[in-house]
């Protein structure tokens, strides 16, 4: 630890800490910007210099490591001196662009030229000029004179997304930003340059000249599209969602975002969202009310009760749904349709279900933040590059420290380039190579693997045969006990969608029925067509062969924020809400539970699934008591023995796990 | 010793344990403003420290200025009362501040001590729910009857509705409904229908028995200078009683004020006193400028000078012609306001706007004076002092006029001080202050020019006064447009004052800072300012709370017409009904000012 004053306050860090950061410490700005705490040091920008008492020359703050008794000066004349000279060289040749830029009122140079920057400039000749604006890719938009040359961009390409498509070409003052590769800035991080970038060189192509920073309402929300729940900001002007940023909360996000999540948000105000009920009319559909839309469902129930039986009506969520609205979804066909049958879609991602925690009682329940800790890290049959894209950015993170990574699956993924050995060959499915019980490759190949490392990571795909699956288990298990300590192989798996894990805890112990057909039965072991079904209620689904589906089908409700082609053939469409559109909480990969909140109004008459499901019980005169997703999540919690200790207050911003403390360790039982 | 110190001194020799902290107020130095200076007094020592304040003849601070709070919700104590109590002898402004608990909002009144207290502590109850035992008439004076909350709190949310345009129209239609709901499920919106019913009334002192009338006279009523009502207890034609009732035109300025930037706030302070709108101006960015230490240039001063005056005659010549046309000589006020008319095409040429011209900005000047400006001033010189002489031709030895206004009205010089009446008003009663002579702002010490000061305290003797001021303020014109020096509009600091536009299109510096003072305003260092400029109706005074941020934390306007409408009922006292409206005209109020 070394002891140095900063502004005449006293600070203790750690050996090695640069100024910056023993300054940030202590609540000191020192205006910056190359510097990034993520990203290495580059002190190309000169903003930090600072005053050292004993040193003739200013130092950067960020490039300069504390030594012992120091005496550190941040806001001396001669700092100031050198901050204005250096702003003033920024501006030199930076373009008159503040009134056009997307930067502008959230833009640090702005800021710094205001705070610490001189009122007039000196400068009077022609500024360089270069052509602009150039596409880097369909969603980023570059702007080469605005463009101060601190390389955060390249650096965190280069660093944390370990696609170093970007670069710093030419040299002195004609260097400029450029795309390094031919196939072009095709990062699916690429949008985090954005707002990593200290000035309005990186701009959203979708943002661009939307609105000004001012005008935007920022709410907290998370991320719909994967499993992994990133917390988002949902900037939002006149109820419509202009842009979203990372909220950083470290044991998920650390911070960033993929393309998918960062740009994926403006179906939520298309022009074509379902705004009203429709009801079929020959070969088309008429809006009608809420009313005659709920008479016409229940009607179609009931109907297909009288005719076939209870056992003929089913339900089919989507795993984009909440949990509140899920759980509604289970309670609705259990309690008021009588039908057991109710079941969320996996795509076909059938292994999800068929992980049992007794099989691998002992080991430790995943959670991203283990992956940081893991000396080995084993894939089967997963892409996390594309499943869930910001555990890539998290493993390459930990392969760059030292973790060996290995990889078995049927397919080259991204990752591959990162492994320490080859991977079980391409093409190869897991089981195919049958050995000894039909174990598969994976135990083959890599048992001896597990057992060097201390601390392991395995991680299913969702392309893992679910037959597989209770054999590696039992493996895995076996392994376990006769290795050193509790918990030391962590075992999880890559949830595709935002809530698979709700999905599954909210519906277990019915049927799952998968999204190919109307198919049923034990997971992995029957695929065969269910023809009992003949009253069908989906949500947010789409069917791959649903008109095959409709022929066998008498009644077909569907519930969907478009009219896809799954809601063409239905009896009733009903207009449903989008994530920014509802309070209510996503499970994660890791089962810790975040909040969604209400940011934007429903288009038109359009309701949360949890309004519908109660719309719908209340119709058949089943008494239910649900007026806000908030009066749902305390009845999950008394009903559902894992959820128990969840509550909106005590999910907070951060998020919590459902089965554990937020902090301690995980095992499966 | 400065006066200042030698104030604090003695409050602290009388009451050792009642001065909790003086600070002499950096802000508020002794050169720059008079000394006014910061003490915090203890709540249960205040009545003291007043009564010492209001009687000892070597203090001698015989008139309140201002009583308000601020509120710091999170901090304990909540709340500071802030009383600014001034000498008339010299001056001097001692601010008071008292910290108020929120477990006991109350605080004792003060109104013994000085009578003027009344409606503002009714306005600090309305405003801050800080409630003073043993006022006379504790109730709400500017909201509403029943209203729920206390608006200048700052967990009470800002009102308003959205404006709609093109863009959002669709919107704000939708909007709109969710808003007022919410309104109502929090209780903002919820009013109690609690009019003036008989009991009330009674309540109010008023008695309709035994031959006497009870009147209401406005808000709506064409001689009220706007929404102002009167409850009048008529015995016969004489008033027994007469209650003025305020707040028909507030609008919330102060709490909006608080939501904008500071440059954005100048706006608002045109819409306080409409009539005397850069006065306004002036006395808020005196405020501001104390608090950034803004140099400004001489001939910023000195056109904020000239502009004052002008504003000064227009808002003059309206007194006279509507009080005149209001007792029926409708003559005067056309021509009244035909020479009105030619000051209002002077601020259009300025600004573009006839009234709203926010012309006297944070720093300066908004711009420099068009070229043809000075000539046309030159025209008002030539034109006014032969019409002045005609509008005393038409009044001021005319019998009836005299019949109404002599006589009429009588304020004595006590009564005016200890009901708080500044501006004509007060110097109608013969007490000689005005705040250009006695603390010169804005160069205003550069200047002859006469003070004149009324005998009889009458109706006539204000209505001679501001005759008398039109001159006194083109004898000042004359003088500023013969002196006008050369030089800057606008004072030399970029983080304040906006770069001039040619600059924006050539260096980078100047546009990013062009960009942020407009779209985010500057921060103002922490602190307070209290400063006051003679409005054409008395003290004006801008109290301004910095807290740091670009948005004024605490945005008080002390507007003269609402003190000076204190004064009606010891005016109005055994007058006939019919000279309520002269008294009325005599004060020349201006509801915007009194409700803000």
């Amino acid at each position: 630890m070394v002891t140095l004053r900063i502004d005449d306050r006293e600070t203790t860090v750690a050996d090695g800490t640069m100024i910056i950061e023993a300054a940030r410490g202590i609540g000191i700005e020192i205006p910056h910007f190359c510097y990034h705490p993520k990203l290495s040091v580059s002190g190309s920008c000169k903003m930090c210099l600072v005053e050292v008492e004993g040193l003739a020359k200013l130092v950067t703050a960020c490039t300069t490591a504390v030594s012992r008794n120091i005496v550190v000066r941040t806001r001396s004349e001669k700092v100031k001196e050198a901050q204005r000279a250096t702003l003033s060289m920024l501006l030199i040749n930076h373009p008159l662009d503040c009134p056009v830029c997307d930067k502008g009122g959230e833009c640090p140079l702005q800021d710094y030229t205001y705070r610490y920057g001189p009122g007039k400039s000196e400068f009077s000749d022609e500024k360089w000029h270069f052509k602009k604006p150039v596409d880097l890719s369909p969603l980023i938009v570059l702007d080469r004179e605005r463009c101060i040359l601190c390389t955060r961009c390249v650096r965190f390409q280069e660093e944390v997304a370990v696609h170093p498509e970007i670069e710093v070409t030419e040299r002195g003052r004609g260097s400029f930003i450029e795309v390094a590769r031919p196939e072009g800035f095709t990062s699916n991080f690429s949008g985090n340059t954005i707002e990593l970038c200290p000035v309005g060189a990186l701009t959203s192509r979708p943002f661009r000249f939307k609105a000004r920073p001012w005008e935007l309402k920022r709410s907290p929300s998370l991320c719909p599209h994967c499993g992994c729940g990133c917390n988002i900001w949902l900037d939002v002007r006149e109820d419509k969602i202009m842009r979203v940023l990372a909220r950083e909360n470290p044991p998920v996000d650390g911070g960033w975002l993929c393309d998918r999540g960062r740009f994926g948000y403006r179906f939520v105000s298309h022009a074509s969202r379902l705004k009203t009920p429709l009801i079929r009319k020959g070969e088309g559909f008429i809006p009608c009310t809420w009313e005659e839309a709920i008479s016409r469902v229940i009607g179609g129930f009931k109907k297909g009760r009288e005719v076939y039986g209870s056992e003929s009506i089913r339900g089919l969520a989507s795993p984009k749904l909440t949990n509140e609205e899920l759980y509604l979804f289970r309670k609705f066909f259990q309690e008021v349709a009588g039908t057991n049958s109710s079941g969320y879609t996996l795509n076909g991602d059938l292994m999800i279900e068929s992980l049992r925690p007794a099989d691998c009682s002992g080991l430790r329940r995943f959670s991203f933040q283990d992956i940081d800790e893991a000396d080995s890290i084993f894939l089967i049959d997963g892409d996390p590059s594309k499943d869930l894209p910001i555990l890539d950015l998290r493993i390459k993170k930990a392969v760059k420290k030292g973790a060996r990574l290995f990889i078995a699956g049927s397919a080259e993924i991204e990752l591959s380039d990162f492994a320490s050995a080859s991977p079980i060959p391409v093409g190869t499915e897991l089981n195919s190579v049958p050995e000894k019980g039909g174990k598969g490759g994976f135990d083959r190949r890599f048992s001896g693997e597990i057992r060097d490392s201390k601390r392991s990571v395995i991680l299913l795909g969702r392309k893992t045969d679910p037959s597989e699956v209770e054999s590696l288990c039992s493996f895995l298990k076996e392994l376990h006990d006769n290795g050193g300590g509790e918990g030391w192989i962590s075992l999880g798996v890559l949830m595709p969608a935002a809530n698979t894990q709700g999905a599954q805890d909210m519906l277990s112990g019915d049927t799952i029925l998968n999204s190919q057909g109307i198919k049923y039965g034990v997971p992995g072991k029957s695929d065969v067509p269910d023809s009992r079904v003949k009253c069908l209620f989906i949500a947010r689904q789409e069917i791959p062969d649903i008109t095959n589906l409709r022929n066998h089908l008498d009644f077909l409700a569907v519930y969907d924020i478009f009219l896809s082609d799954t809601a063409r053939v239905a009896d009733v469409v009903l207009p449903a809400a989008a994530f920014s559109e509802i309070d209510g909480t996503y499970t994660n990969s890791e089962r810790r539970v975040q909040r969604l909140f209400k940011t934007t109004q429903t288009p038109g008459e359009a309701k949360p699934l949890w309004e519908v499901m109660t719309l719908l019980a209340k119709a058949t005169g089943t008494g239910w008591d649900f007026h806000s997703s908030r009066d749902v999540m305390r009845e999950i919690s008394e009903k559902i023995s894992l959820y128990r200790y969840i509550s909106y207050e005590e999910i907070g911003m951060k998020g919590s796990y459902a089965d554990g403390t937020t902090s301690g360790p995980r095992y499966y039982r | 010793m400065k006066r200042s110190e030698t104030v604090v001194q003695r409050i602290r020799d009388v009451f050792p344990d009642a001065v909790s902290d003086a600070v002499p107020d950096t802000v508020n130095d002794a050169s720059a403003f008079h000394g006014d200076i910061s003490v915090t007094i203890r709540k249960n020592r205040l009545s003291g420290v007043v009564r010492l304040l209001a009687t000892d003849p070597d203090l001698g601070f015989d008139y309140l200025s201002d009583l308000t709070g601020v509120d710091y919700p999170g901090k304990e104590p909540r709340f500071e009362v802030v009383c600014h109590v001034t000498s008339t002898k010299d001056g001097t402004v001692i601010r008071l501040k008292i910290p108020v608990t929120s477990s006991d909002p109350t605080l004792q009144t003060i109104t013994p001590e000085y009578p003027s207290a009344n409606w503002y502590e009714r306005e600090v109850y309305d405003m801050f729910g800080i409630t003073f035992p043993g006022h006379p008439d504790m109730r709400r004076i500017l909201m509403p009857e029943g209203w729920r909350g206390h608006p200048l709190r700052k967990d009470y949310p800002l009102g308003g509705e959205a404006v709609a345009f093109t863009s959002n129209k669709d919107f704000i239609e939708e909007q709109s409904l969710p808003f007022i709901l919410e309104g109502k499920r929090n209780g903002y919106l919820e009013l109690t229908p609690d009019g003036f019913t008989l009991s009330n009334l009674e309540r109010l002192g008023l008695s309709g028995a035994e031959g006497r009338i009870i009147l209401n006279m406005g808000p709506q009523h064409p001689s009220t200078h706007g929404l102002l009502r009167l409850l009048i207890e008529l015995n016969g034609e004489r008033i027994s009683r007469i209650i003025p009732e305020i707040g028909y035109l507030h609008t919330g300025i102060e709490k909006s004020g608080e939501h904008l930037t500071y440059p954005q706030a100048l706006t608002l302070t045109d819409r306080a006193d409409y009539l005397a709108n850069l006065f306004n101006n002036l006395a808020y960015c005196l405020a501001v400028e104390r608090l950034l230490d803004l140099e400004i240039p001489l001939r910023a001063q000195y056109i904020r000078v000239l502009l004052c005056e002008l504003n000064r005659l227009a808002s003059h010549l309206l007194a006279i012609g509507v009080m005149a046309h209001e007792l029926g000589a409708t003559s005067v006020l056309l021509y009244c306001f035909r020479e009105r008319e030619i000051i209002m095409d002077l601020f259009e040429m300025l600004s573009g706007v006839r009234m709203m011209t926010s012309y006297i900005t944070i720093g300066g000047l908004r711009d420099e004076l068009p070229e043809a400006f000075i000539g046309k001033v030159g025209d008002v010189l030539k034109i006014f002092p032969d019409k002045i002489n005609e509008y005393e031709k038409l009044l001021t030895k005319n019998p009836i006029w005299l019949k109404r206004t002599k006589g009429i009205g009588y304020l004595s010089a006590g009564e005016a001080l200890g009901l708080g009446a500044s501006g004509p008003l007060l110097r109608g009663s013969g007490v000689k202050r005005d705040l250009r002579k006695q603390t010169p702002y804005s160069s205003y010490d550069h200047f002859d020019f006469d003070v004149p000061v009324g005998e009889n305290g009458d109706v006539f003797d204000r209505y001679i006064i501001r005759v008398e001021e039109m001159r006194q303020s083109l004898r000042i014109i004359r003088q500023v447009i013969d002196k006008l020096p050369e030089g800057p509009v606008k004072a030399d600091n970029r983080k304040v004052v906006l770069p001039p536009r040619d600059e924006l299109d050539k260096g980078m510096e100047a546009l990013i800072h062009h960009f942020l003072i407009a779209s985010r305003g500057f921060p103002v260092p922490k602190g307070e300012a209290y400063r006051t400029v003679e409005s054409p109706r008395g003290e004006l005074g801008y109290y301004i709370v910095s807290d740091g941020s670009e948005r004024p934390y605490r945005f008080r306007i002390r507007g003269p017409s609402f003190a000076n409408l204190m004064t009606v009922p010891a005016m109005a006292r055994d007058c006939y009904i019919a000279d309520v409206v002269a008294i009325i005209g005599s004060i020349d109020p201006v509801l915007g000012d009194v409700d803000r």
